[in-house]
């Protein structure tokens, strides 16, 4: 599973340009599903398994990942940009970008050395920022990169320590988790959706919300652990290392209740390692979902990730592990009629 | 050995405080072209000896900026304090090695946004860690003073530029030994020493004990200046592509200066001003033993101190086309 999160992790999809992501997960679970891909781009994957499910349900995990837009290539060939889902300033800062088209920048700061102790108390904003792409002028910078153009964090997957490191864990961990059920035998039917667009308000699953109309849905995600020594008790929100995360209310969503107890109970009768969010915070796709239609039972089931929505989440490959088993257990579940 | 090449060596090794491999980098490379040497200090010094003992010394500094670790923490987290001049606000989310007992990969923590206040102050070190991911058994590999670098290794942006986190000195270093290969096989009239020195982050330290270590006449120092850069005044800084620039100070010896500008007439090179002294380690060379005639030649380099420092190729060529050219032009005792 770390193999395929790594290669995942390393494929570059901002949001509304999850090409290469697609293209990668569709030549993984081709001939393992009645595939169609929406006029979105969310691939609609259905599982055939052993049994007739007794209520339609849908696993959802989106492709794209934060990255940056280009806006405009000044005189200087300095590349000024968007964000393309939330980025926060020092995130941005000091760090490396790759472009559709290959191009390779850094985000330039003016040098502490120049800045006077009140420019070192704040942070720079958004619009002063820009890219060097090591071009010489407007000309030359425009053979590299075009405005429009989205770039992401350069691909950087690695293990530190006993956790892995990487860019767009959120959410490739959720589409590992899906492919990896799709490509195994089910109990049941079920139909996975990897989504677009989430980074830019959960635009991707309302759509797929919508077409596949199911009774019941699981959001496969991750979400922000703050276990830092910059935080302590609640504000840490959820513990690396601690296991699946299961909701009871983001800023998206109000989760079913029933289906939010049966989840836990389920972990804990089959002992896989769950924990809870003790910050009502975040969003998710479960936000488009369960006010789809005339309404969808919903749950999210997340991957606790330090520093989500920079170049470097931190995660452990053990609450992976948990995720993946949170989630075919409340898949069977569910389609199984159990709860 | 391609510029490019030498480069990309000597930014994919670290150097801080006795930690890291760079300074071997240098000294193999130094080697091939030059009895090279290793002082008590660290400095590495390649020698290329002329017809007098009128000696010139070209110096660039090996050591980067950096962090030692000030206290481990449980969960596998370690606080550091900075060594050399960091910009806090870089650092969430930026990759580091720690070298303990083996080299642990870390990232500095950042907290997230529905933590913070509403008012946005920018985050220092005091209220930053570096996340090791390691779980257990963090107290037998990390210990207080390890060193801590950025892990930026070194990346082509476009064809003519590079970035890596040590190019602060590393293309000074580089530029060295482009011009000691290129005048070893050439006939000079003074001894031409090229001093790569340690701590220089720390206050110019590794220089003061280096110089006074050698007999010299003359030094030009090559380090890294500000290139254009948004938001910065143009008058502050040099332009990147524009070539070596070359610093006009009242700390440096104006017949030296001149000869810098004399060597460069058929190249594109670049004035830098500086009010005084120059915040290199040339400030600390020219007062070494009994004085010392000194200049300074620069790398415009944008992003400084941080892991997106970027050079141009054809800068840290001409700094060493400059170097060049004015060791082939001495005639040894003539400039005053």
């Amino acid at each position: 599973m770390m193999q395929l999160l790594e290669k995942l992790c390393n494929l570059c999809g901002a949001a509304g340009r999850e090409d290469k992501v697609r293209d990668f997960i569709l030549s993984e679970i081709e001939g393992y599903a009645d595939i169609k891909v929406d006029n979105l781009g969310n691939i609609i994957a259905d599982k055939k398994g052993k049994k007739r499910a007794k209520i339609k349900v849908v696993a959802d995990a989106h492709m794209d990942e934060v990255g940056i837009i280009v806006t405009h290539i000044d005189e200087g060939g300095f590349v000024k940009f968007a964000t393309c889902g939330g980025i926060e300033i020092p995130a941005l800062l000091g760090k490396r970008f790759v472009f559709e088209k290959g191009a390779v920048g850094v985000v330039c700061s003016k040098p502490t050395h120049l800045c006077d102790a009140a420019e070192k108390k704040v942070l720079p904003k958004l619009d002063s920022l820009c890219i060097d792409v090591g071009a010489k002028d407007k000309k030359e910078a425009e053979e590299m990169v075009c405005v429009g153009e989205t770039a992401v964090f350069v691909p950087n997957f690695e293990k530190i320590g006993n956790l892995i490191c990487a860019k767009a864990l959120d959410d490739r961990v959720g589409c590992t988790v899906l492919i990896k059920l799709l490509k195994e035998e089910a109990e049941y039917d079920f139909t996975a959706v990897f989504s677009v667009q989430e980074e830019l308000g959960l635009r991707g699953a309302k759509v797929a919300a919508f077409s596949t109309n199911p009774d019941a849905a699981i959001i496969v995600e991750g979400t922000t652990a703050a276990d830092v020594p910059e935080s302590s008790g609640a504000n840490r929100v959820c513990h690396v290392g601690d296991g699946a995360v299961l909701s009871f209310m983001d800023r998206s969503t109000m989760y079913d209740k029933k289906l939010y107890d049966d989840g836990r109970r389920l972990a804990d009768q089959n002992g896989i390692k769950c924990q809870t969010k003790s910050v009502v915070a975040g969003g998710n796709n479960a936000g488009a979902y369960h006010i789809a239609r005339g309404g969808i039972r919903t749950a999210a089931v997340s991957l606790p990730c330090r520093y989500i929505h920079s170049s470097s989440s931190v995660a452990s490959p053990s609450d992976a592990e948990n995720v993946y088993r949170l989630v075919k257990l409340l898949i069977e579940k569910l389609a199984g009629g159990e709860i | 050995m391609e510029l490019k090449d030498t480069l990309f060596a000597l930014t994919g090794a670290d150097f801080l405080g006795g930690s890291g491999d760079a300074k071997n980098v240098i000294k193999e490379i130094a080697s091939q072209y030059a009895p090279t040497e290793e002082l008590k200090d660290g400095g590495i010094v390649a020698t290329l000896k002329g017809k007098t003992d009128y000696t010139l010394l070209f110096e660039a500094h090996y050591d980067q900026i950096g962090f030692v670790v000030t206290e481990v923490l449980e969960g596998g987290f370690v606080r550091v304090g900075n060594a050399g001049g960091i910009d806090p606000r870089i650092l969430p989310s930026t990759r580091v090695k720690i070298y303990g007992k083996e080299v642990v990969k870390g990232v500095f923590t950042s907290v997230p946004p529905h933590l913070k206040k509403e008012d946005e102050t920018a985050p220092d070190l005091s209220c930053l860690s570096i996340d090791t991911g390691l779980t257990d058994n963090v107290s037998d590999i990390i210990s207080l003073g390890d060193r801590v670098v950025f892990d930026a290794p070194p990346v082509m942006l476009g064809n003519d530029t590079v970035n890596a986190a040590s190019l602060d000195d590393r293309a000074g270093c580089a530029a060295l030994l482009w011009a000691l290969e290129n005048l070893s096989d050439k006939e000079l009239a003074v001894t031409v020493k090229f001093l790569f020195a340690d701590k220089e982050e720390l206050g110019m330290r590794g220089a003061v004990t280096s110089a006074f270590n050698i007999e010299l006449d003359e030094a030009v120092a090559v380090d890294v200046s500000f290139g254009d850069t948004p938001g910065v005044p143009s008058y502050q800084t040099g332009k990147m592509g524009g070539g070596a620039m070359i610093c006009h100070s009242p700390a440096l010896t104006k017949s030296v200066v001149d000869g810098l500008f004399e060597a460069s007439k058929d190249l594109v090179v670049q004035p830098e001003v500086t009010g005084g002294r120059t915040g290199t380690d040339i400030d600390v060379i020219s007062i070494s033993r009994g004085g010392v005639k000194s200049g300074l030649v620069s790398v415009p380099q944008r992003n400084m101190h941080t892991p997106a420092e970027t050079v141009r190729i054809s800068d840290v060529k001409s700094v060493a086309d400059v170097l060049i050219n004015y060791a082939l032009n001495h005639k040894g005792g003539a400039v005053k």
